[in-house]
């Protein structure tokens, strides 16, 4: 006698791969974990704050959640929606029945998709900050408000400067004894940084001070508790600066809130050196022409606020109005009128508008997949209703030639 | 996850494959697909090693450069907030000006204790001691009140676990020495924890607060009991020689102590008080200022009466006047109405004063009923003065005349 399932020919590794990765048994895990990491993600704000906790929970691959005594090692949201597209993309694309009945499932599966590849392109590729000007002032350039990066120009020039930059992802890793060399064929200085706090004061070492982080100049960073609200903490940084012509090494502490950059000498010329808040260019300019607030009745609390705008591109001044829900959109950008300040100003005093702008490659992508999906859900809808009406009719002409027979 | 498992009942995606060993074409595909998966979750995953050498590969050119410097900047300055050199640089060019900042403190460090960096923004002085690395002390400054000695008392007693007390408890509270001056002392034992700190069991609390006319004081001492009872004269010895630099009175410090009274905190009344050469009627005492207030008295019999400046016009006058008249629920005024207020002389001119009753609705108070409100506003080259009275309606009227006098009695050097 033999074994059906030994009879059956053996699975490739790649086709049992690709039927584990289509699985719907992994679609159900993947929607298990998803909760589980969005419930303890949700906790964990409470205690971490927003920006922290999405972090730790959906821009990671793994989570360590701790668990009375216990670390509970799960899988991070980045690694959950890479694995629901590879799944959505097999089980739902690659190998779902391909007829006319299921022509609406594999739209809203195109649809879900999109959706997914805009949050990936979003969270890749998107940049957004803030730009706050006073009336009269115009700016081209908004700032980040969470990653920080080095700046560094020749001190003298007054137009045309040029910057060279380290960016966030190679300043912030670098906690506690870990060093890095940053080199630019064009600058003659090497740097080495060190040393970085996400959260910190700069303060006089005074005499007799136990200090825990070197001192530099008779000043000291001293770390403080991260704040919940990331944009308020403001990191700092040590530097040492070799001049490559002398050999000589001059150090330093950059701070986000210092009054001025460090400036320092190598291969004849000075040399600025910042850490502040991201900063990218827009394509286009902003003016502030009139920033517009009502108050509530008798109190300074803010009824409704507004900003009206000109656009500069060139010569071309265009006239905007930005308003909360109104947001300005151009060229890939979006302005969102968000605040207003100084909060506190009493009556007469100059205030400014802030505007929070956005860069996203995909921003009309989620209304696309929404319309894909819908569009979807209507195709199959309509098939479900239309074959249900065939078979009643069907069913009714049977009965009907039934009872004639 | 798939859409059609929903609302599919034929399940599609369950079934097994048509043909697992399929076509080469489907095979192909198969394996280009799974390639690719695994591509994206590696390229995902990838990550360097933070101390590998990088060469700068970002830069731009921008019109003008983010800072202005034109040479070395000392670390001082560079870490001196911007708003502060700027009143140095004001003082610097009018030495006569006046900066209404707190002096630096001083005081003397106990043997065993060690000053370190402030572990808060808020902290003017921060202390560590060899006793126990939990052990610490350190001295905060507030701007006016701080929130009101009798939250902070239960704010301190809350971290230890402690229920909180009222104001008859308050007034039995023992005092110390802080800052040549009886303070309230909070002693208060359990597990202690503050602001995210990991808790320390059996624990004990040590503190002083003390409220002066330009800011409040507050010095406390925590860490494991016993430790800290070992520390506690130490704690009110540095208590009693805490000081600020310079001499005790003259100018407008934070003593506010231009009548001769370092320690103008202290409710006084009648005569020249912290601050000004007004004249205070007797039945006014000084109290803790609040904010954006220049000085502010109690009345006898409840209610109280301050004076504010604002630069510019404050506003304006009608803005005022209408935003007074609202808070007792009148109606708002014109121009042409404005003009036929009755004056007061104030300040060498003729002020407006306002005067009515209702239910009072204050910016962020309760709503009180049958309320008296009186006001005085006048205008200034550079800056609007305000002298209000606010309280029940029977006391703001048998103080009219004490109002009145008073509003007269400013000068132009107390605003």
């Amino acid at each position: 006698m033999t074994n059906d399932a030994s009879n059956k020919p053996r699975k490739g590794l790649l086709v049992r791969l690709t039927n584990a990765l289509a699985s719907f048994e992994l679609s159900v895990s993947i929607l298990m974990f998803l909760m589980v990491i969005t419930f303890f993600g949700t906790l964990a704000q409470v205690d971490h704050g927003l920006y922290v906790a999405q972090k730790m929970y959906f821009e990671s691959w793994f989570v360590s959640q701790p668990l009375w005594l216990l670390s509970l090692p799960l899988p991070g949201g980045q690694l959950l929606m890479a694995a629901l597209a590879v799944n959505l993309f097999f089980g739902g694309l690659f190998r779902i029945r391909k007829n006319t009945r299921t022509a609406g499932i594999i739209v809203v599966h195109i649809g879900i998709v999109v959706l997914l590849v805009s949050s990936l392109v979003k969270h890749r590729f998107s940049e957004d900050g803030r730009l706050t000007l006073y009336e009269g002032e115009s700016g081209a350039e908004f700032i980040h408000y969470h990653d920080w990066e080095i700046a560094i120009h020749e001190v003298g020039p007054t137009e045309n400067v040029k910057e060279w930059l380290i960016a966030d992802e190679d300043i912030e890793v670098l906690k506690g004894d870990l060093e890095r060399k940053v080199n630019s064929p064009d600058l003659p200085m090497e740097l080495t940084i060190r040393g970085f706090v996400e959260n910190a004061t700069v303060v006089r070492a005074r005499e007799g001070m136990r200090t825990a982080l070197p001192v530099v100049d008779g000043y000291t960073v001293v770390p403080q508790d991260r704040n919940t609200q990331n944009q308020l903490n403001v990191a700092a940084i040590y530097v040492s600066i070799l001049d490559r012509a002398t050999g000589s090494i001059q150090d330093g502490i950059l701070w986000g809130q210092d009054s001025y950059p460090l400036v320092v000498e190598a291969g004849g010329k000075q040399w600025s050196i910042r850490l502040r808040h991201e900063r990218f260019e827009m394509p286009f300019g902003i003016e502030l022409v009139d920033f517009k607030k009502e108050d509530h009745a008798r109190m300074r609390m803010a009824a409704s606020y507004s900003s009206d705008v000109l656009r500069i591109e060139g010569e071309e001044r265009t006239p905007v109005h930005i308003r909360m829900n109104e947001p300005l959109r151009h060229e890939g950008m979006i302005l969102f009128q968000s605040g207003w300040g100084p909060q506190d100003a009493p009556p007469g005093t100059p205030l400014f508008s802030t505007f929070s702008v956005v860069r996203n490659p995909s921003d009309q992508w989620p209304l696309i997949s929404c319309i894909i999906i819908g569009l979807g859900m209507l195709i199959a809808f309509a098939i479900r209703l239309i074959g249900f009406i065939g078979k009643q009719m069907r069913a009714r002409r049977d009965e009907t030639q039934g009872q004639g027979a | 996850m798939s859409a059609e498992i929903l609302m599919s009942p034929h399940l599609d995606f369950l079934s097994p494959p048509q043909k697992c060993d399929g076509p080469r074409p489907v095979r192909t595909l198969r394996r280009g697909a799974a390639a690719f998966a695994l591509g994206v979750l590696a390229g995902l995953g990838a990550c360097s090693d933070p101390t590998t050498p990088i060469t700068i590969d970002e830069t731009r050119v921008v019109d003008k450069p983010d800072s202005r410097v034109t040479g070395p900047v000392s670390s001082e300055e560079r870490f001196t907030p911007l708003s502060v050199l700027r009143q140095r640089a004001a003082k610097a060019q009018n030495p006569g000006s006046d900066e209404r900042g707190p002096a630096p403190f001083t005081w003397q460090t106990p043997e065993g204790w060690s000053e370190v960096p402030p572990r808060s923004s808020l902290r003017v002085a921060d202390f560590s001691m060899d006793r126990d690395p939990d052990l610490e002390c350190y001295v905060v400054a507030m701007r006016g009140d701080g929130g009101g000695l009798l939250a902070n008392v239960n704010r301190w007693r809350g971290q230890v676990g402690a229920a909180p007390v009222d104001e008859a408890a308050l007034a039995d509270l023992p005092k110390r020495t802080l800052f040549r001056t009886p303070a309230p002392l909070v002693e208060v034992s359990g597990d202690y924890s503050n602001m995210g700190a990991p808790t320390i069991p059996n624990a004990k609390l040590v503190g002083l607060i003390h409220s002066l006319p330009a800011f409040t004081l507050f010095v406390k001492l925590t860490g494991p009991a016993e430790a800290v009872d070992a520390e506690m004269e130490a704690f009110f010895e540095f208590c009693a020689n805490l000081d600020i630099e310079g001499p005790p009175s003259g100018g407008q410090g934070p003593h506010g102590g231009a009548g001769g009274d370092p320690h103008g905190g202290a409710p006084t009344a009648g005569g020249p008080v912290a601050g000004g050469n007004w004249q205070v009627p007797e039945a006014w005492s000084q109290t803790a200022p609040k904010p954006m207030r220049l000085v502010n008295f109690q009345l006898e019999g409840g209610g109280e009466c301050y004076v504010s400046v604002l630069g510019g016009g404050g506003g304006g006058a009608l803005a005022n006047v209408n935003r007074w008249l609202g808070q007792i629920g009148k109606p708002a005024i014109g121009e042409s109405e404005l003009a036929s207020l009755p004056r007061v002389s104030m300040l060498g001119k003729e002020g407006m004063l306002v005067e009515g009753s209702g239910d009072f609705e204050g910016m962020g108070a309760a709503s009180a009923a049958d309320q008296g409100l009186m006001a005085a506003m006048v205008e200034l080259p550079d800056r609007a003065v305000f002298v209000k009275m606010v309280g029940p309606a029977e006391v703001v009227s048998a103080h009219r005349e004490a109002f009145l006098a008073f509003a007269q009695s400013l000068t132009e050097e107390d605003v």
